[in-house]
């Protein structure tokens, strides 16, 4: 079976989310956006544990899915929505007198090894307040505990690119994934690439070659799941998608961001203003013409960085799945509608096609823009032209995001007109 | 080798000790600040001829790295026999760290040397003499504690509680000429560390081990400075009165400070008036002095200083502008949070919880001070496997990590009264998974011989420190050194903290600036008022309190 996981999410016990990051909520948007496995996140946090035990029941093979009764209610149609077992960790330690900060994706089988996790991590750190637990740990260790606390228990690290908070981050980061896991490295089989990297980026660093890659939304809000996710042709279980993940057999590839838009893609000072791509940053040798201090790398140049292959290099490892990019729904709609993208009528206006023509991950990638056109000819057109990668890019840098867009400004007004 | 360790675990109750585990950055960051050679201070205090030897250092001044490298002289260039050599240290923790690092300098021949806790020692003579002692042969330890742990009517015998240890020993040299006489001859270069803090039993212990009349060599060290313990007999007296004790003595002081900034040694030295300690670290840092409106502010500033330190640890705080993101290379373990009592201890936690940065209250208290671990210990019974009884009553116990802990300790044991006798020594701190890094929160008292690159000291308001209950000149003086033992763990960056509004034992205390401030010069502190904003919105806070 063909079908769209997001792998990487949180719940409203993180710091930072919106409050109706529940598990209903979750359900109901997986469904609008056409996402068939979600994660829980924030298995750790004690009160989002308590209510994974009410709400959830197992469906077998490590997923999940609401009670009957639950479903019944909140659910739009009949395609199910399953759960698994994660929770992002942050580490912040020192290793070879640097200050790490590595943020990791953690999955579990089943509740008992979840339990079994939480218990050691609540031995070492502070579980209680943030759905996103800070340990100070180091990653090769927490990888161990992982590992001790069940079968089957696994790490993704995450975003890898992200300056401040990633395996592989300009600030806090190592050069490799194998220096940051030690020892333990071998049971990396998957990196995710955020929000501002995509695979092309990915493939030009031959390290990472060995390693499946997976798209996530990391979403703080149930409308912002997947803006990124990770394709299966294959049963949408826990052990399936692992072993898809270890093995290739039934990975499709990921749903992609234009890594433009993502909020750490170019160099810069967002306070000061100043936004460079990686060959601006070396000609003013990395330091902020306004403020004198050193520029936010971002991802592009960090890529640059470590890549040993060309900018414009056509390899594709072996690992490589397909890449399918997308600007999400609701900001199509407010660049054509020239509104905000949670305002009213968008909203509306979503909602709409979403109930008329299906899931937004299938809008956006299988309708048949024929069969839009007369509903909505603006949007018709929009995805003909994203389909084709025909888009309008602002990069994104040191924490705002860039912005993508499909039609020039005097398009829009004349189409209006 | 085995029944050793066993042996010494069983006297190793005292309360000053601390058990902390060094992270695993430390121990590299310790060496660099040391000097390979030993400086001229440090050279004439190992190779001091005189028999009779007082050494005075300061903190970060090289204690441990002199008293064994006088020993190791001694050894290697005088020819002294290490099994005559008695090194008498407070600690568990500072007999280990002297074993490993004689072992380093003498290999097996550190074997012999004679390496002992005063309460060890004592131990040791009194199995040697028990007879005596009028003891019974397997005469057994047992604590106060310990004492709690059985049930009723079941307190095993033959049992010499720990504190009477030091005290029968010395009635046994007094009863006993002959076996003074034995000693006497055993231990005839004697090293006692932390001399500053003896009490009058372990001075009259010594003072029969190095008769004053006689040329015994002894060679005293410590700190009259960190003496801290005057509340539970502890006495810098001995210390200063050792010269005339041992008229022939010879005195060395250690003046370098190798751990902390020039900063921190000149402002830690104008608190208590001692000016003859050289820093060996430059430094721009001031120290910060921060007068919060409120308790609950105070530990909001402390909270949100280290995550600015360690350079924001969400991607919400920089985005956000709570920390600029500039890097500094800190992380958790840098950091310890020091109070004078535990009345402070619920609002500094509580910021801390709320952060969600780690950290642990490395506090004094013993394991079996918790009451769950108490009744799950009265429980176990001599009928089934410890392990198998611990395992049922995993709900008795509201930490999982305890509760393991115990559970894994219990495998190990198959004797009941060995397992509560092992458990009764554990300090909460025992149980904790030395993998990771956490800010550590803790006591003044407790922070002794330790140190941290950022430290924080709250509650600088006269009535926290000094203590309301200090009330002579005597006492509100080892209040002030206990500032300096705070402020002097400090390698880098040193913040002293205090609230204007506190609630305290159940109202709202406006408690004055502690007084021990006042000589610092100004041009060491950066002294930091509360902003207007803070105050508004702790206004709203203050509501809650009424």
């Amino acid at each position: 079976m063909f079908f769209y996981a997001d792998l990487h999410i949180h719940s409203k016990y993180s710091r930072a989310t919106s409050k109706n990051c529940n598990l209903e909520e979750l359900a109901l948007w997986a469904q609008k956006k056409g996402l068939s496995v979600i994660s829980t996140g924030d298995f750790t946090h004690p009160a989002w544990f308590d209510e994974i035990k009410e709400k959830l029941v197992p469906a077998g093979n490590g997923v999940f899915r609401l009670k009957p009764e639950i479903e019944k209610q909140v659910l739009i149609n009949d395609s199910p929505v399953y759960f698994l077992l994660s929770v992002e960790i942050s580490t912040i330690y020192k290793k070879g007198d640097k200050t790490r900060k590595v943020h990791h994706v953690v999955f579990s089988p089943d509740i008992e090894s979840a339990q079994n996790f939480r218990q050691k991590l609540d031995a070492i750190g502070n579980i209680n307040s943030d759905g996103r637990p800070i340990l100070g740990l180091d990653s090769r260790n927490l990888l161990e505990i992982v590992l001790e606390s069940g079968e089957n228990s696994y790490i993704i690290p995450a975003h890898i690119w992200t300056p401040w908070f990633s395996v592989l981050g300009s600030k806090s980061g190592f050069d490799s994934i194998e220096e940051c896991y030690d020892d333990l490295s071998d049971y990396i089989f998957a990196v995710e690439t955020g929000l501002s990297s995509d695979p092309q980026m990915n493939w030009r660093v031959s390290k990472l070659d060995k390693f499946r890659l997976v798209s996530n939304s990391d979403a703080h809000s149930p409308s912002k799941l997947a803006r990124e996710a990770t394709v299966f042709d294959t049963e949408p279980d826990y052990f399936s998608i692992m072993n898809a993940l270890k093995t290739g057999n039934g990975y499709v590839g990921t749903v992609e961001f234009f890594p433009e838009e993502g909020k750490y893609h170019e160099d810069g000072h967002r306070k000061c203003n100043v936004c460079f791509t990686p060959q601006e940053t070396i000609k003013h040798n990395g330091i902020c013409p306004v403020c004198g201090r050193p520029l936010t790398i971002g991802v592009l140049n960090r890529v640059n960085e470590l890549a040993d292959r060309p900018f414009d290099s056509a390899y594709k490892p072996a690992t490589a799945g397909q890449v399918f990019s997308l600007v999400p729904l609701p900001e199509i709609l407010s660049e054509i509608m020239q509104v905000g993208p949670s305002s009213k009528s968008v909203v509306t206006e979503y909602e709409r096609l979403i109930h008329k023509f299906g899931s937004e991950l299938f809008i956006l990638r299988e309708l048949p823009t024929d069969d839009l056109e007369k509903d909505s000819p603006m949007l018709a057109e929009a995805l003909i032209r994203l389909r084709k990668e025909q888009v309008i890019k602002h990069a994104g840098y040191d924490g705002e995001y860039g912005v993508i867009k499909l039609f020039n400004d005097d398009e829009l007004v004349k189409k209006i007109l | 080798m085995q029944e050793n360790k066993k042996e010494d675990n069983k006297f190793s109750v005292e309360t000053k000790e601390f058990v902390f585990k060094k992270q695993n950055t430390q121990p590299a960051l310790k060496q660099k600040n040391q000097p390979k050679a030993l400086d001229e201070y440090q050279q004439a205090a190992v190779e001091a001829d005189s028999s009779q030897l007082l050494i005075v250092a300061g903190p970060g001044a090289g204690k441990t790295t002199v008293l064994t490298k006088r020993i190791e002289y001694l050894i290697k260039e005088k020819n002294v026999p290490a099994e005559n050599c008695l090194a008498i240290t407070f600690t568990r923790k500072a007999a280990q760290e002297m074993k490993d690092r004689l072992n380093t300098l003498l290999q097996e021949k550190s074997e012999l040397i004679n390496i002992h806790t005063f309460h060890s020692l004592c131990l040791s003579i009194l199995k040697e003499n028990y007879e005596k002692a009028e003891l019974d042969k397997d005469f057994e330890i047992i604590t106060e504690q310990e004492k709690a742990l059985y049930k009723d009517g079941e307190l095993p015998e033959n049992v010499l509680e720990f504190d009477d240890l030091i005290t029968c020993t010395l009635e046994l040299f007094n009863q006993y000429p002959d076996v003074l006489d034995y000693y006497n001859q055993k231990f005839k270069y004697i090293f006692v560390d932390e001399y500053q803090d003896i009490d009058e039993n372990q001075y009259n212990l010594i003072k029969f081990l190095a008769p004053q009349n006689q040329n015994k060599n002894i060679c005293v060290i410590g700190d009259p400075n960190q003496a801290i313990y005057g509340f539970r007999g502890g006495d810098s007296k001995f210390f200063n009165n050792f010269s005339a004790d041992y008229p022939m003595a010879q005195k060395v002081t250690l003046k370098n400070n190798y751990r902390s900034t020039d900063i921190i040694v000149n402002a830690s030295g104008q608190v208590i008036n001692e000016n003859n300690i050289i820093a060996k670290l430059a430094s721009n840092d001031k120290i910060t002095i921060h007068t919060a409106p409120t308790d609950k502010a105070e530990a909001e500033f402390v909270v949100s200083t280290i995550e600015n330190l360690i350079g924001g640890h969400s991607l919400f705080s920089i985005d956000s502008n709570r920390s600029d993101g500039q890097k500094e290379d800190y992380s958790f373990g840098d950091f310890a949070i020091l109070y004078r009592t535990s009345a402070q201890l619920k609002t500094l936690k509580e910021a801390l919880q709320r952060s969600g940065m780690p950290f642990v209250n490395l506090s004094d208290d013993l394991l079996c001070t918790k009451k769950s671990v108490r009744n799950l210990l009265k429980s176990l019974n001599d009928d089934s496997p410890l392990a198998e009884q611990i395992e049922k009553q995993s709900d008795k116990i509201e930490e999982d990590y305890i509760f393991k802990y115990l559970l894994n300790m219990a495998k190990n044991y198959t004797e009941r009264k060995s397992f509560i006798h092992e458990v009764s020594l554990l300090k909460e701190s025992d149980t904790l998974d030395e993998r990771a890094d956490r800010i550590a929160l803790m006591t003044l008292h407790s922070s002794k011989g330790l140190e941290f690159n950022c430290v924080f000291i709250t509650g600088l308001e006269n009535g926290i420190l000094p203590l309301y209950k200090a009330e002579t000149e005597q006492e509100i003086e080892e209040e002030r050194r206990l500032l300096y033992v705070g402020m002097t763990r400090a390698k880098q960056r040193l913040y002293l903290t205090r609230a204007i509004k506190r609630f305290w034992f159940g109202s709202i205390q406006n408690f004055e600036i502690s007084p021990f401030l006042e000589n610092i010069e100004n041009k060491l502190l950066n002294i930091e008022e509360y902003h207007r904003k803070l105050k508004e919105k702790d206004n709203l806070n203050q509501l809650s309190l009424f």
